[in-house]
C-alpha cells in the first residue's frame, strides 16, 4: 500500500489514494475537523464511489451522526475504533442501494 | 451523546434568526444603557434603573439568544421536534412586546404603570415557551442528561416568572401581600441561577465537546451538579419566601457548589480537547469560567459587583465566544450546504472576522477588570472608561455578526 495524494475538488482536507486486492481506496482525514467540514468532505468523497471495486475510508474523531443518518441506508459501513477517540469509517458500495443515495441534498451535519 | 448542532428536526434557521438578531439589536441598546446607570451603581441594588437595565439586558440579550439556542439545539438534543413552531413564532413578538413595556417602565416613572402589563405580557410569552418546551419533552420515552438540565430549567423558569408576575401586580396595583423584597430576590434567583444557569450548564456539555472536539472524560461532575444545583436552587426560592433566612445560605452554599462542579467539568472538557489552539472562542469561555468562579465569592461582599461580574463578566463573553462559533455554522447550513461539492464552500472560521474577534475580546477583558477595579475603588471616571470599552466591544461584536450573516461566496473566493 502506497497512499498517493488524489485532488479533490473542494475537499478541505488532503485526500489520499490506494489500492488492495483490486480494490480503490479513497482516503481523508477530518479527525480534526469541526462539523460541517467531516460532512462536506464526506459527501464529496462518496460521490466517487461508483464501483464495488472502490471504497471510501474515512477518519473522524466521532460516529458522523448527521452523516450516517442520512446516507447509512444506500452504503455498507465498517466503523473501527483506532483509539484516541478516533474513528475509522470504510463506505462499501451496496449493490442495489447506492446509486439511489441522493449526495445532492446536503442537509445533514454530521 | 453525539450530536451535531443541526439535523433535519431543527427548526428553520429564520426562527432562531429572528431571536439572534433582536438579541444583538437589545445588547446594543444594554450597552447605551449602561452609560446612564453609573450614578446609580452605588445605590440600593432594586433601583429602577438598575431594574431596567438588568431587564434589558437580561430578559432582552440573554433570554432572547437562550430562547433561539434552546428552539435550535432542544430538537438536536432530544432527538425530536419542537412542539410548535408557531408558538415560538408568537412567543417572540408578545416577548418583544412585554419586554419593550417593562424596560419602558423601570426608565421613565410617568411611564411605571406600564410595568405589570409588561409583566403579564411578558409572562404570556415565556408561558408558552415553556408549554412549548414541556409537551416536546412529554412526547419521549427517556431524557438524557442534558435534557434534564434543559427540562429542569424551563421548570425553573415557569415559577421564576410567575413570582415576576406576582411582584409586577403587587408594585403596580398593590395586589398581593408580600414582602417584596424577598419575593425579588427569589424571582433574581430562580431566573438566573435556575434557569440562565442551568440552560447553560446543559448547553455548554454539547457546545464545548463539539467546538473543541473533546471526548473520553468523565461527565461525574456534572451529573452531580444537576442534582445539588436543582436542590440549591429551590431550596433557597422556597426559604426567601417561607422566610428561613439561615435556611438560605445553605441552599446558596449548594448554588456555589454545583457552580464549582461545572467549572471543573468544564475545564475537564477543555483539558481533554484534541483542537489545541487558543482561538477567540476558548479565550472567551476560559474568562468567562474565570470570572464565574470569582463571581462566586464576590458576590457575598457585593451584590452590585456580582451582578456586574455575572452579566458582563460571564454571560456576555460566554455567550458572544458561542455566537462565533453557531452563528456561522447555522448560517453555512442555510446558505451554503446546497453547494458542497458543486463549488467551493467557505469554512466557518472564514465567516468570522477573526481580528476583529480578538480585538473585541481584549476590549472586553479590559473593560471588565477597568469596571470592577472602577467599583471597588468607586472612581466614576474608571467606571466610564471601562464602560466605554465594553460598548467598543459590544460595537465590534455587532460588525462581526453582521459581517456573518451577509457573508457572500465572493468573499469566500477572495479569502
Amino acid at each position: 500500500m502506497n497512499p498517493i495524494p488524489l485532488h479533490v475538488d473542494n475537499a478541505t482536507v488532503p485526500f489520499f489514494t490506494y489500492t488492495l486486492e483490486n480494490v480503490t481506496f479513497i482516503e481523508f482525514d477530518t479527525s480534526l475537523c469541526v462539523p460541517p467540514e467531516p460532512m462536506v468532505n464526506a459527501m464529496i468523497a462518496l460521490e466517487k464511489l461508483s464501483s464495488p471495486h472502490i471504497k471510501v475510508v474515512m477518519i473522524n474523531h466521532r460516529s458522523p451522526v448527521g452523516l450516517l443518518a442520512k446516507i447509512s441506508a444506500f452504503y455498507d459501513i465498517e466503523t473501527t475504533e483506532l483509539g484516541e477517540g478516533k474513528l475509522k469509517l470504510v463506505f462499501s458500495y451496496k449493490e442495489g442501494e447506492t446509486h439511489k443515495a441522493d449526495l445532492s441534498k446536503k442537509s445533514c451535519a454530521g | 451523546m453525539k450530536v451535531s448542532l443541526a439535523t433535519e428536526m431543527a427548526p428553520p434557521f429564520v426562527l432562531v434568526a429572528h431571536f439572534f438578531i433582536a438579541a444583538i439589536v437589545f445588547l446594543v441598546l444594554s450597552g447605551v444603557a449602561l452609560l446612564f446607570i453609573v450614578p446609580d451603581m452605588e445605590g440600593y441594588f432594586i433601583a429602577s434603573s438598575l431594574a431596567a437595565f438588568s431587564h434589558l439586558y437580561l430578559l432582552g440579550f440573554v433570554m432572547m439568544v437562550i430562547f433561539g439556542a434552546m428552539y435550535q439545539l432542544l430538537p438536536v438534543v432530544l432527538e425530536a421536534p419542537i412542539f410548535s413552531k408557531d408558538f415560538a413564532y408568537v412567543q417572540f413578538y408578545i416577548y418583544l412586546c412585554g419586554l419593550v413595556m417593562i424596560v419602558s417602565g423601570f426608565s421613565f416613572s410617568a411611564l411605571h404603570l406600564l410595568i405589570p402589563y409588561g409583566a403579564v405580557i411578558t409572562y404570556t410569552s415565556m408561558v408558552i415557551f415553556c408549554v412549548n418546551v414541556f409537551l416536546t419533552f412529554f412526547r419521549l420515552e427517556r431524557i438524557h442528561l442534558v435534557g434534564k438540565f434543559l427540562l429542569v430549567a424551563t421548570l425553573f423558569l415557569f415559577l421564576s416568572i410567575s413570582l415576576g408576575l406576582v411582584v409586577g401586580l403587587h408594585l403596580g396595583h398593590g395586589l398581593f401581600e408580600i414582602d417584596s423584597n424577598a419575593w425579588i430576590q427569589a424571582h433574581i434567583l430562580g431566573t438566573l441561577a435556575g434557569f440562565v444557569l442551568m440552560v447553560i450548564m446543559g448547553v455548554s456539555m454539547v457546545l464545548l465537546p463539539m467546538f473543541s472536539l473533546s471526548h473520553g472524560y468523565s461527565q461525574k461532575w456534572i451529573e452531580s451538579a444537576l442534582y445539588l444545583h436543582s436542590a440549591g436552587v429551590l431550596g433557597a426560592m422556597f426559604c426567601l419566601l417561607a422566610g428561613y433566612e439561615k435556611i438560605v445560605m445553605l441552599c446558596l452554599g449548594m448554588v456555589v457548589g454545583s457552580s464549582l462542579l461545572f467549572v471543573i467539568q468544564m475545564l475537564i472538557i477543555l483539558k481533554h480537547r484534541v483542537r489545541k489552539q487558543n482561538d477567540y472562542w476558548v479565550k472567551n469561555i476560559l474568562f468567562a469560567l474565570f470570572c464565574f468562579t470569582c463571581n462566586l465569592v464576590v458576590v457575598w461582599f457585593d451584590v452590585v459587583l456580582g451582578g456586574i461580574g455575572f452579566f458582563f463578566g460571564f454571560l456576555l463573553p460566554y455567550i458572544v465566544g458561542h455566537i462565533y462559533k453557531i452563528l456561522p455554522f447555522l448560517i453555512w447550513y442555510e446558505k451554503f450546504s446546497p453547494l458542497v461539492g458543486k463549488q467551493k464552500v467557505p469554512l466557518l472560521h472564514q465567516m468570522i472576522q477573526s481580528r476583529v474577534a480578538d480585538a473585541q475580546t481584549y476590549f472586553l477583558f479590559s473593560a471588565i477588570g477597568i469596571i470592577f477595579l472602577a467599583k471597588m475603588i468607586e472612581k466614576a471616571s474608571l467606571f466610564y472608561l471601562g464602560v466605554t470599552l465594553l460598548a467598543i466591544s459590544i460595537v465590534l461584536v455587532v460588525y462581526n455578526v453582521f459581517y456573518t450573516f451577509t457573508y457572500t461566496l465572493k468573499e469566500s473566493h477572495n479569502a
